[in-house]
């Protein structure tokens, strides 16, 4: 056998071998590669946490007699401010239980750890998968109830997040303005973190800072999760609508434990 | 047979450092692409098993993103067959040709995963992110340049 037909051979038997693979057995060896290095990128995880928070700190050095100095000032408006929250406080409480509404009692959740993100594309990978009740669809968030995205793909022990940003991702939002009115848009995932806001009509006020709401209108996510908040709005003479960037939460929040709400389903859509 | 060995080990560690340790790190959410710039130094600098090596690693990085295997191996066979062809043809520490050819490998990489995903030739690229991941990705390529140049003399 000549050397060109050999490496012809091997060239066909590795894109059979690819074929297979991908046809057949890709979800059992992508859990199985997870499985053997999730320690290692346990350890990574943590230790680029831990590392990044070392260099911002470094980073803010300088800023934090300053900041420290504006602090004690605010603490004590603060401490007078207290002592009316504590009432407000306990008489909110009373209403959450009277009307049932506490979030912890709507949402059945399961803790996961976060592992890895993709690079290209605007993706994360969570330690828990099939076993443990996952499904795709299932919206996920921070402990701060921030949304971060929904489950894009299930392995056995591993699931996959698709972020809001991703470029697949599109979903129903309520802006919260200064003026408490309500306002509904779509938003669509840019990549690279990156989320817009379309079809608000021109006429409606948006501001940065502006907070953004998901809304159950598509049933994609339960309403009134935390998105982001505004950032630039794009005005036009041209066109009907309006368009902002919404700067999302998750960018900063995108820490080791998040939580699956297990009991929303989504609509599929048509 | 034990370099090789060594250099896939590696490869498969940087793989996973891409995936869990440098997303901590990002620039506007932007991290280099280590794999990439290792790839590309290997193929630039070192004469025997690049093609192995880039098409190995291609196959490590499609496991662990949600690409079919075969996807990221295929194009880094690609590149490294490109980068092997133009470095005869220009000096290999020439700087002008190490950030143009490096810039066209990222740029290509990015075009060849939106194609396969996509099967169009459509290929939306924000500019301003591809920049940023660009510049990174050199200051790492040229880091690497050097420590591996060092290495050698000693």
């Amino acid at each position: 056998m000549t050397s060109k037909s050999r490496n012809l051979f091997l060239a066909i038997a590795i894109f059979l071998i690819l074929i297979t693979l991908n046809k057949f057995f890709l979800n059992e060896v992508k859990n199985t590669f997870y499985t053997i290095t999730l320690p290692i990128q346990n350890i990574l995880w943590k230790g680029g946490e831990k590392f990044s928070g070392f260099l911002q700190t470094l980073f803010e050095l300088r800023n934090l007699k300053i900041e420290n100095q504006e602090l004690l000032k605010q603490n004590q408006k603060f401490l007078s401010v207290m002592g009316e929250i504590k009432n407000l406080r306990k008489e909110n409480q009373t209403l959450k239980e009277a009307l049932n509404l506490e979030l912890e009692k709507d949402f059945e959740l399961i803790l996961v750890e976060v592992i890895g993100k993709e690079t290209d594309g605007d993706f994360v990978l969570i330690s828990k998968g099939e076993d443990e009740g996952i499904s795709e669809g299932m919206p996920v968030i921070t402990k701060e109830k921030i949304l971060i995205g929904s489950i894009e793909k299930v392995y056995k022990n591993f699931s996959r997040i698709l972020l809001l940003s991703n470029q697949k991702s599109n979903f129903d939002v309520e802006i919260q303005n200064q003026e408490s009115s309500e306002i509904y848009g779509l938003a669509q995932g840019e990549g690279d973190l990156r989320i817009r806001l379309k079809f608000i009509p021109r006429e409606e006020e948006l501001a940065k800072g502006d907070r953004v709401f998901t809304t159950v209108l598509a049933g994609i996510f339960p309403k009134g999760l935390l998105v982001g908040e505004i950032g630039e709005v794009k005005k036009s003479d041209v066109s009907a609508f309006q368009e902002a960037e919404i700067e999302p939460y998750f960018k900063r929040n995108l820490s080791e434990i998040l939580f699956v709400i297990k009991n929303f389903i989504p609509k599929k859509e048509s | 047979m034990r370099k090789e060995l060594f250099l896939i080990l590696f490869i498969y560690f940087l793989v996973l450092l891409q995936q869990s340790f440098l997303p901590h790190l990002a620039v506007r959410g932007i991290t280099p692409n280590i794999v990439l710039i290792s790839i590309f130094l290997l193929n630039l600098l070192e004469n025997s098993s690049g093609l192995i090596l880039a098409f190995l690693a291609g196959l490590i990085l499609d496991i662990y993103s949600g690409l079919p295997l075969g996807v990221s191996a295929l194009s880094f066979l690609i590149l490294a067959v490109l980068i092997r062809k133009s470095s005869r043809l220009f000096q290999k520490s020439n700087i002008i040709y190490l950030i143009a050819m490096f810039s066209f490998c990222l740029l290509f990489y990015k075009f060849f995963l939106s194609f396969t995903q996509n099967f169009s030739f459509q290929f939306q690229l924000n500019l301003f992110t591809f920049l940023i991941e660009d510049f990174l990705s050199l200051i790492l390529l040229f880091l690497g340049f050097r420590l591996i140049k060092l290495w050698r003399k000693v």
